[in-house]
């Protein structure tokens, strides 16, 4: 059943409706700290409380991202390729919430919570409409498909942030996390798709799911 | 020193691609233009149109995408049967994102500059070294984008802009792998680890 629902999810349309867009689907498809120079001055309209308001969403996906992350390892349906894999993802994750909540920080905003419990997560994974659920987890199949539909919605969270965000700085921020859990997409794809790259790297225009 | 790919059918050793490589501009450019092109024609046109100021950083963008093409196209036929299949997949991406870049030069009133007559991409000798010159590429194009986007203006142009700079994140944790080297080496991308 699991297999069923992971034929169903279609990992081009989760990454980037830019698939069609590039043109190529028939061909089989700083750090933080750094801050830019002056010369770089904020769009007009960009303000600290827009800036946060624009990262929020970010962040919630990925404290919800790390919850998936560490209850998937905790869940023994990985194996060893997928366990290695889930446990970078979450480091990596760790460490974008660390820096979105610090620089939420910076502008004045305490962090979102994290969800506690799988019901919480399911929750939130439903109000972005995602078909995977934790709950429902009962193969590997299954648990790398939900990693997979968690990095599309944070690349999602990232590419619309990038349209709105004022600071330079948090722009350069967004981007290289965007271009981590772009890799992180692409990885977990290669686990399900294993030299299959035009199912790997299906799209040229990564937008993920927003 | 490798040209990129022939534009009038003029036989190399890289024709087959070389040939393949028009067809998706040909193809890409048109539908690029059509489905992504769509949605970004329709939100340039809500929004502001592309900055003059742009132009150059798209001009940059475009001159690290050519020279990913060139490389690509140079390594493809000489690498071995998995690594040469990413190559062409990664290799029509790389077209796709130059038609994006020249669409956006051409929004912003300005044309493209052609490509340079050749790009120097070593002398490379054997898949391993080949690899390393698609890693240098791919590193070069995030690089560029990580110093464009910032500066970008208006917000549709960052974020096509960034879609195709994650587009080459995931190229580059690709290539990594098939170095033998770990693929997800930072939680940021940065191109300098």
């Amino acid at each position: 059943m699991e297999h069923r629902r992971s034929a169903r999810i279609d990992r081009r349309r989760l990454l980037g409706r830019g698939a069609a867009a590039a043109g190529v689907g028939w061909l089989g498809a700083h750090t933080l700290g750094v801050r830019l120079p002056g010369a770089l001055a904020a769009e007009p309209g960009g303000s600290a409380d827009g800036d946060a308001a624009v990262l929020r969403p970010a962040l919630e996906l990925e404290l919800l991202g790390m919850f998936v992350c560490a209850r998937l390892l905790a869940g023994g349906l990985l194996g060893p390729a997928a366990r290695r894999l889930a446990a970078t993802i979450l480091r990596h994750e760790q460490v974008h919430a660390h820096v979105l909540a610090a620089e939420l920080a910076r502008l004045g905003q305490s962090p979102p919570a994290a969800p506690d419990t799988v019901a919480a997560a399911d929750h939130e994974l439903s109000e972005h409409d995602a078909s995977g659920r934790l709950s429902a987890v009962r193969r590997e199949i299954g648990a790398l498909d939900l990693l997979y539909e968690v990095e599309a919605l944070s690349i999602g969270a990232y590419y619309k942030a990038l349209r709105n965000l004022g600071d330079p700085g948090l722009m350069l921020v967004a981007a290289e996390i965007m271009g981590a859990d772009a890799q992180h997409a692409s990885a977990i794809g290669g686990l399900l798709h294993p030299g299959k790259w035009d199912r790997t790297v299906p799209v040229a225009s990564v937008e993920g799911r927003h | 020193m490798v040209s990129p790919p022939p534009e009038d059918g003029s036989g190399t050793r890289r024709r087959w691609l070389g040939r393949a490589a028009r067809a998706v501009i040909a193809a890409g450019s048109a539908s690029a233009l059509g489905a992504c092109g769509e949605s970004l024609r329709s939100q340039l046109r809500r929004n502001s149109p592309v900055a003059e100021t742009d132009v150059k950083l798209l001009e940059r963008l475009l001159d690290a995408e050519r020279y990913a093409i060139a490389a690509y196209t140079a390594a493809a036929p000489l690498l071995p049967p998995s690594a040469a299949r990413a190559a062409k997949q990664f290799l029509a991406q790389e077209l796709a994102h130059a038609g994006g870049l020249i669409y956006l030069v051409g929004a912003a009133g300005a044309k493209a500059p052609d490509p340079r007559a050749s790009y120097d991409l070593g002398k490379p000798r054997g898949a391993r070294e080949l690899l390393l010159l698609l890693e240098r590429a791919e590193r070069g194009q995030i690089a560029a984008y990580l110093t464009a986007i910032p500066r970008l203006a208006p917000g549709p142009v960052r974020t096509q802009a960034a879609a195709y700079f994650a587009n080459d994140a995931q190229h580059l944790a690709s290539v990594r792998l098939l170095l033998g080297e770990p693929p997800l080496p930072s939680a940021l991308v940065t191109g300098r680890d």
